[in-house]
Protein backbone atom coordinates (compact mmCIF):
# COMPACT_ATOMS: atom_id res chain seq x y z
CA UNK A 1 0.00 0.00 0.00
CA UNK A 2 2.96 2.67 0.77
CA UNK A 3 4.74 0.95 -2.42
CA UNK A 4 1.91 2.07 -3.89
CA UNK A 5 1.07 5.72 -2.45
CA UNK A 6 5.16 6.19 -3.15
CA UNK A 7 4.77 5.03 -7.24
CA UNK A 8 1.62 7.75 -6.95
CA UNK A 9 4.24 10.50 -5.57
CA UNK A 10 6.56 9.74 -7.98
CA UNK A 11 4.36 9.50 -10.51
CA UNK A 12 2.73 13.12 -9.69
CA UNK A 13 6.04 14.89 -9.05
CA UNK A 14 7.14 13.35 -12.82
CA UNK A 15 4.25 15.63 -14.20
CA UNK A 16 4.82 18.61 -12.40
CA UNK A 17 8.92 18.27 -13.47
CA UNK A 18 7.77 18.10 -17.22
CA UNK A 19 4.63 20.83 -16.32
CA UNK A 20 8.11 22.80 -15.33
CA UNK A 21 10.23 22.08 -18.57
CA UNK A 22 8.01 23.27 -20.65
CA UNK A 23 6.76 26.44 -18.62
CA UNK A 24 10.53 26.98 -17.95
CA UNK A 25 11.51 26.38 -21.54
CA UNK A 26 8.82 28.86 -22.97
CA UNK A 27 8.92 31.94 -20.41
CA UNK A 28 12.68 31.85 -20.68
CA UNK A 29 12.38 32.26 -24.54
CA UNK A 30 10.36 36.08 -24.09
CA UNK A 31 12.09 36.88 -20.80
CA UNK A 32 14.40 40.25 -21.02
CA UNK A 33 17.02 39.13 -19.01
CA UNK A 34 16.66 35.22 -20.19
CA UNK A 35 19.66 32.87 -19.22
CA UNK A 36 21.00 31.50 -22.73
CA UNK A 37 21.69 27.62 -22.51
CA UNK A 38 25.46 26.71 -23.23
CA UNK A 39 27.92 24.67 -22.19
CA UNK A 40 30.71 27.19 -21.90
CA UNK A 41 30.72 29.97 -18.75
CA UNK A 42 30.51 33.29 -20.81
CA UNK A 43 34.30 34.49 -20.19
CA UNK A 44 35.19 37.02 -17.78
CA UNK A 45 35.37 40.30 -18.49
CA UNK A 46 39.02 42.01 -17.23
CA UNK A 47 39.75 45.85 -17.83
CA UNK A 48 42.78 46.22 -19.77
CA UNK A 49 45.47 47.76 -18.30
CA UNK A 50 45.51 50.79 -20.90
CA UNK A 51 42.03 51.47 -18.90
CA UNK A 52 43.48 51.55 -15.74
CA UNK A 53 46.10 53.72 -17.18
CA UNK A 54 44.07 56.02 -18.96
CA UNK A 55 42.04 56.49 -15.42
CA UNK A 56 45.41 57.85 -13.47
CA UNK A 57 43.85 60.49 -10.96
CA UNK A 58 44.29 63.61 -11.68
CA UNK A 59 44.74 63.20 -15.21
CA UNK A 60 41.09 63.17 -16.55
CA UNK A 61 39.67 63.72 -13.57
CA UNK A 62 39.76 66.70 -10.63
CA UNK A 63 40.46 69.41 -13.34
CA UNK A 64 36.92 68.54 -15.67
CA UNK A 65 34.17 68.07 -13.54
CA UNK A 66 32.01 67.23 -16.38
CA UNK A 67 33.97 64.78 -18.13
CA UNK A 68 34.33 63.12 -14.53
CA UNK A 69 30.37 63.04 -14.86
CA UNK A 70 30.25 61.79 -18.43
CA UNK A 71 32.82 59.31 -17.11
CA UNK A 72 30.77 57.98 -14.13
CA UNK A 73 27.49 57.56 -16.21
CA UNK A 74 29.30 55.09 -18.43
CA UNK A 75 30.39 52.62 -16.00
CA UNK A 76 27.62 50.43 -15.06
CA UNK A 77 29.11 47.56 -13.83
CA UNK A 78 32.27 47.05 -11.83
CA UNK A 79 35.41 46.04 -13.73
CA UNK A 80 37.53 42.94 -12.77
CA UNK A 81 41.09 43.26 -12.57
CA UNK A 82 43.81 40.51 -11.65
CA UNK A 83 46.47 40.63 -9.06
CA UNK A 84 49.24 42.31 -11.04
CA UNK A 85 47.04 44.70 -11.66
CA UNK A 86 46.30 45.74 -8.03
CA UNK A 87 49.60 45.50 -7.32
CA UNK A 88 50.58 48.22 -9.63
CA UNK A 89 47.46 50.50 -8.70
CA UNK A 90 49.34 49.79 -5.15
CA UNK A 91 52.54 50.75 -6.22
CA UNK A 92 51.08 53.94 -8.07
CA UNK A 93 49.06 55.06 -4.71
CA UNK A 94 46.20 55.02 -7.34
CA UNK A 95 43.63 52.11 -5.04
CA UNK A 96 42.38 51.94 -2.05
CA UNK A 97 41.09 48.06 -1.15
CA UNK A 98 38.02 47.57 0.42
CA UNK A 99 37.67 44.38 2.26
CA UNK A 100 33.51 43.32 1.84
CA UNK A 101 34.05 40.10 4.40
CA UNK A 102 33.03 40.25 7.62
CA UNK A 103 34.52 42.34 10.80
CA UNK A 104 35.90 38.84 12.35
CA UNK A 105 37.02 37.65 8.65
CA UNK A 106 38.59 41.27 8.45
CA UNK A 107 40.65 41.00 11.29
CA UNK A 108 41.72 37.69 11.05
CA UNK A 109 43.42 38.16 7.72
CA UNK A 110 43.07 40.92 4.95
CA UNK A 111 45.57 42.75 2.12
CA UNK A 112 48.16 45.67 3.62
CA UNK A 113 46.24 48.94 3.71
CA UNK A 114 42.90 47.59 3.41
CA UNK A 115 39.80 49.20 4.84
CA UNK A 116 36.84 46.84 6.14
CA UNK A 117 33.52 47.86 4.61
CA UNK A 118 30.98 44.44 5.13
CA UNK A 119 28.70 44.47 2.36
CA UNK A 120 25.28 42.64 4.26
CA UNK A 121 25.80 45.53 6.52
CA UNK A 122 26.58 48.72 4.30
CA UNK A 123 24.61 50.87 6.41
CA UNK A 124 26.89 50.71 9.70
CA UNK A 125 29.34 51.53 7.88
CA UNK A 126 27.61 54.95 6.14
CA UNK A 127 30.67 57.50 7.47
CA UNK A 128 33.12 55.15 6.24
CA UNK A 129 31.41 55.00 2.66
CA UNK A 130 31.11 58.74 2.97
CA UNK A 131 34.65 59.44 2.98
CA UNK A 132 36.03 57.12 -0.04
CA UNK A 133 37.63 59.23 -2.33
CA UNK A 134 36.82 59.96 -5.77
CA UNK A 135 40.42 60.44 -7.49
CA UNK A 136 41.24 56.62 -6.54
CA UNK A 137 40.25 53.28 -7.84
CA UNK A 138 38.19 51.80 -5.03
CA UNK A 139 39.22 47.93 -5.24
CA UNK A 140 36.93 45.61 -3.50
CA UNK A 141 37.81 42.76 -3.12
CA UNK A 142 36.82 39.21 -0.42
CA UNK A 143 37.78 35.31 -0.30
CA UNK A 144 37.43 34.88 -4.33
CA UNK A 145 37.08 33.49 -6.68
CA UNK A 146 34.19 33.19 -6.56
CA UNK A 147 32.95 36.17 -4.42
CA UNK A 148 29.89 38.20 -4.86
CA UNK A 149 30.31 40.29 -1.62
CA UNK A 150 32.80 42.20 -3.45
CA UNK A 151 30.84 42.45 -6.56
CA UNK A 152 28.14 43.73 -4.60
CA UNK A 153 29.46 46.20 -2.54
CA UNK A 154 31.55 47.20 -6.36
CA UNK A 155 27.57 47.50 -7.72
CA UNK A 156 26.58 49.93 -4.44
CA UNK A 157 29.29 52.05 -5.10
CA UNK A 158 28.95 52.70 -8.59
CA UNK A 159 25.21 52.94 -7.87
CA UNK A 160 26.29 55.28 -4.87
CA UNK A 161 27.78 57.77 -8.00
CA UNK A 162 31.70 56.69 -7.85
CA UNK A 163 33.78 56.22 -11.13
CA UNK A 164 36.48 54.46 -10.49
CA UNK A 165 35.42 51.11 -9.01
CA UNK A 166 37.04 47.90 -9.26
CA UNK A 167 36.82 43.70 -8.37
CA UNK A 168 39.82 42.39 -7.48
CA UNK A 169 38.46 38.55 -8.84
CA UNK A 170 41.27 36.55 -7.38
CA UNK A 171 40.60 38.34 -3.64
CA UNK A 172 42.14 37.10 -0.81
CA UNK A 173 42.69 33.44 -1.45
CA UNK A 174 44.45 34.84 -4.81
CA UNK A 175 46.68 37.25 -3.00
CA UNK A 176 47.69 34.67 -0.53
CA UNK A 177 48.63 32.30 -3.27
CA UNK A 178 50.48 34.43 -5.21
CA UNK A 179 52.38 34.67 -2.17
CA UNK A 180 51.49 38.40 -0.93
CA UNK A 181 52.19 39.71 2.53
CA UNK A 182 48.69 39.93 4.78
CA UNK A 183 48.02 41.59 7.76
CA UNK A 184 45.98 40.50 10.84
CA UNK A 185 45.61 37.84 13.39
CA UNK A 186 46.74 35.73 10.76
CA UNK A 187 49.60 37.11 9.87
CA UNK A 188 50.53 37.62 13.08
CA UNK A 189 50.64 34.22 14.65
CA UNK A 190 52.78 32.63 11.42
CA UNK A 191 55.12 36.03 12.03
CA UNK A 192 55.11 34.07 15.99
CA UNK B 1 -12.03 18.54 18.09
CA UNK B 2 -8.34 17.85 18.92
CA UNK B 3 -7.76 15.80 14.97
CA UNK B 4 -9.36 18.85 13.97
CA UNK B 5 -7.22 21.06 15.15
CA UNK B 6 -4.07 19.44 14.33
CA UNK B 7 -5.46 19.17 10.87
CA UNK B 8 -5.94 22.75 10.80
CA UNK B 9 -2.85 23.69 11.73
CA UNK B 10 -1.27 21.27 9.55
CA UNK B 11 -2.78 23.06 6.47
CA UNK B 12 -1.73 26.33 7.58
CA UNK B 13 1.65 25.19 7.68
CA UNK B 14 1.59 23.45 4.11
CA UNK B 15 0.15 26.93 2.83
CA UNK B 16 3.06 28.79 4.59
CA UNK B 17 5.60 25.69 3.03
CA UNK B 18 3.75 26.46 -0.12
CA UNK B 19 3.74 30.29 0.16
CA UNK B 20 7.76 30.50 0.54
CA UNK B 21 8.35 28.14 -2.45
CA UNK B 22 6.00 30.71 -4.37
CA UNK B 23 7.70 33.39 -3.49
CA UNK B 24 10.80 32.22 -4.11
CA UNK B 25 10.41 31.08 -7.24
CA UNK B 26 8.57 33.93 -8.36
CA UNK B 27 12.44 36.07 -7.47
CA UNK B 28 14.15 33.85 -9.40
CA UNK B 29 12.26 33.93 -12.02
CA UNK B 30 12.03 38.39 -12.77
CA UNK B 31 16.24 37.98 -12.12
CA UNK B 32 16.79 34.41 -13.68
CA UNK B 33 20.40 35.69 -14.68
CA UNK B 34 21.43 36.02 -10.61
CA UNK B 35 20.22 32.51 -10.05
CA UNK B 36 22.31 30.77 -13.00
CA UNK B 37 25.12 33.14 -11.50
CA UNK B 38 24.22 31.91 -8.00
CA UNK B 39 24.08 28.27 -8.92
CA UNK B 40 27.11 28.62 -11.02
CA UNK B 41 28.98 30.09 -7.98
CA UNK B 42 28.46 26.60 -6.13
CA UNK B 43 30.89 25.09 -8.62
CA UNK B 44 29.48 21.93 -8.39
CA UNK B 45 27.16 21.33 -11.93
CA UNK B 46 28.85 21.58 -15.39
CA UNK B 47 27.40 24.99 -17.03
CA UNK B 48 25.06 23.41 -19.41
CA UNK B 49 23.02 21.79 -15.89
CA UNK B 50 22.99 25.49 -14.31
CA UNK B 51 21.79 26.96 -17.25
CA UNK B 52 18.79 24.63 -17.46
CA UNK B 53 18.45 24.41 -13.55
CA UNK B 54 18.08 27.96 -13.85
CA UNK B 55 15.59 28.03 -15.73
CA UNK B 56 13.34 25.10 -14.66
CA UNK B 57 13.46 25.17 -10.99
CA UNK B 58 11.67 28.21 -10.44
CA UNK B 59 8.77 26.75 -12.23
CA UNK B 60 9.33 23.63 -10.07
CA UNK B 61 8.71 25.97 -7.16
CA UNK B 62 5.79 27.77 -8.07
CA UNK B 63 4.33 24.52 -8.96
CA UNK B 64 4.86 22.26 -6.31
CA UNK B 65 3.47 25.50 -3.92
CA UNK B 66 0.67 25.57 -6.08
CA UNK B 67 -0.38 21.73 -6.00
CA UNK B 68 0.31 22.48 -2.45
CA UNK B 69 -2.28 24.95 -1.82
CA UNK B 70 -4.90 23.57 -4.21
CA UNK B 71 -4.65 20.46 -2.85
CA UNK B 72 -4.10 18.46 -6.46
CA UNK B 73 -1.15 16.23 -7.27
CA UNK B 74 -0.02 17.37 -3.20
CA UNK B 75 1.62 14.10 -3.21
CA UNK B 76 3.40 14.34 -6.04
CA UNK B 77 4.39 18.51 -5.26
CA UNK B 78 5.23 17.31 -1.17
CA UNK B 79 7.74 14.57 -2.55
CA UNK B 80 9.29 17.07 -5.39
CA UNK B 81 9.39 19.80 -2.42
CA UNK B 82 10.92 17.42 -0.54
CA UNK B 83 13.90 16.30 -3.47
CA UNK B 84 15.00 19.79 -3.78
CA UNK B 85 15.98 20.61 -0.39
CA UNK B 86 17.19 17.91 0.12
CA UNK B 87 19.41 19.01 -3.15
CA UNK B 88 19.99 22.60 -1.83
CA UNK B 89 21.05 20.75 1.60
CA UNK B 90 23.63 18.79 0.05
CA UNK B 91 24.86 22.04 -1.97
CA UNK B 92 24.80 24.03 0.83
CA UNK B 93 27.07 21.68 3.25
CA UNK B 94 29.25 21.18 0.34
CA UNK B 95 29.83 25.19 -0.08
CA UNK B 96 30.41 25.60 3.56
CA UNK B 97 33.04 22.64 3.48
CA UNK B 98 34.62 24.12 0.47
CA UNK B 99 34.62 27.64 2.43
CA UNK B 100 32.87 28.97 -0.59
CA UNK B 101 32.23 32.71 0.44
CA UNK B 102 28.84 32.83 -1.67
CA UNK B 103 24.76 33.81 -1.53
CA UNK B 104 23.07 31.15 -1.28
CA UNK B 105 20.27 31.73 -4.01
CA UNK B 106 17.34 30.97 -1.76
CA UNK B 107 15.84 33.78 -3.17
CA UNK B 108 17.57 35.79 -6.43
CA UNK B 109 15.35 38.75 -5.47
CA UNK B 110 18.58 40.72 -4.96
CA UNK B 111 22.21 40.35 -6.63
CA UNK B 112 23.08 40.32 -3.12
CA UNK B 113 21.35 37.63 -1.82
CA UNK B 114 21.90 35.88 1.51
CA UNK B 115 25.16 34.54 2.29
CA UNK B 116 25.90 30.76 2.56
CA UNK B 117 26.50 30.08 6.29
CA UNK B 118 25.48 28.06 9.31
CA UNK B 119 22.51 29.70 9.78
CA UNK B 120 20.85 29.62 6.72
CA UNK B 121 22.35 25.36 6.76
CA UNK B 122 19.89 25.50 9.61
CA UNK B 123 16.77 27.34 8.22
CA UNK B 124 16.81 24.62 5.57
CA UNK B 125 17.14 22.00 7.72
CA UNK B 126 14.31 22.91 9.85
CA UNK B 127 12.54 23.36 6.18
CA UNK B 128 13.78 20.33 5.82
CA UNK B 129 12.10 18.28 8.11
CA UNK B 130 8.60 20.40 8.08
CA UNK B 131 8.53 18.88 4.49
CA UNK B 132 9.20 15.57 5.44
CA UNK B 133 5.97 15.95 8.06
CA UNK B 134 4.11 16.93 5.26
CA UNK B 135 5.28 13.69 3.18
CA UNK B 136 4.60 11.81 5.83
CA UNK B 137 1.11 12.78 6.57
CA UNK B 138 -0.01 12.47 3.07
CA UNK B 139 1.42 8.90 3.01
CA UNK B 140 -1.53 8.57 5.30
Amino acid sequence: MKKKKLNLAIKEAMLILVIAVVLGMVVNLFHPNHVQIATRRPSLKFAPDTMLAQDLPGVSFSSDQEAEDEKNEQITEPMLITTEQVLQLIAGEMALLLDARSKAEFEKSHIPGAQNVPYPNLSLYQARLDSLPDDQWLVCYCDGPPCQQAESLAAELIKSGHGLVAVYFDGLNGWKASGQEIEGKEAAKIEN
Amino acid sequence: MKIKTWDNLFLIVRWLIAAIFIFAGITKILNPENFARDIDNYRMLPYLLVTIMAIILPWLEILCGIFLIIGKWEKGAAFMLLILTMMFLIAMSSAIFRGLDITCGCFAMTAEGTKVGMTRLIQDSILFGIILIINLREEK
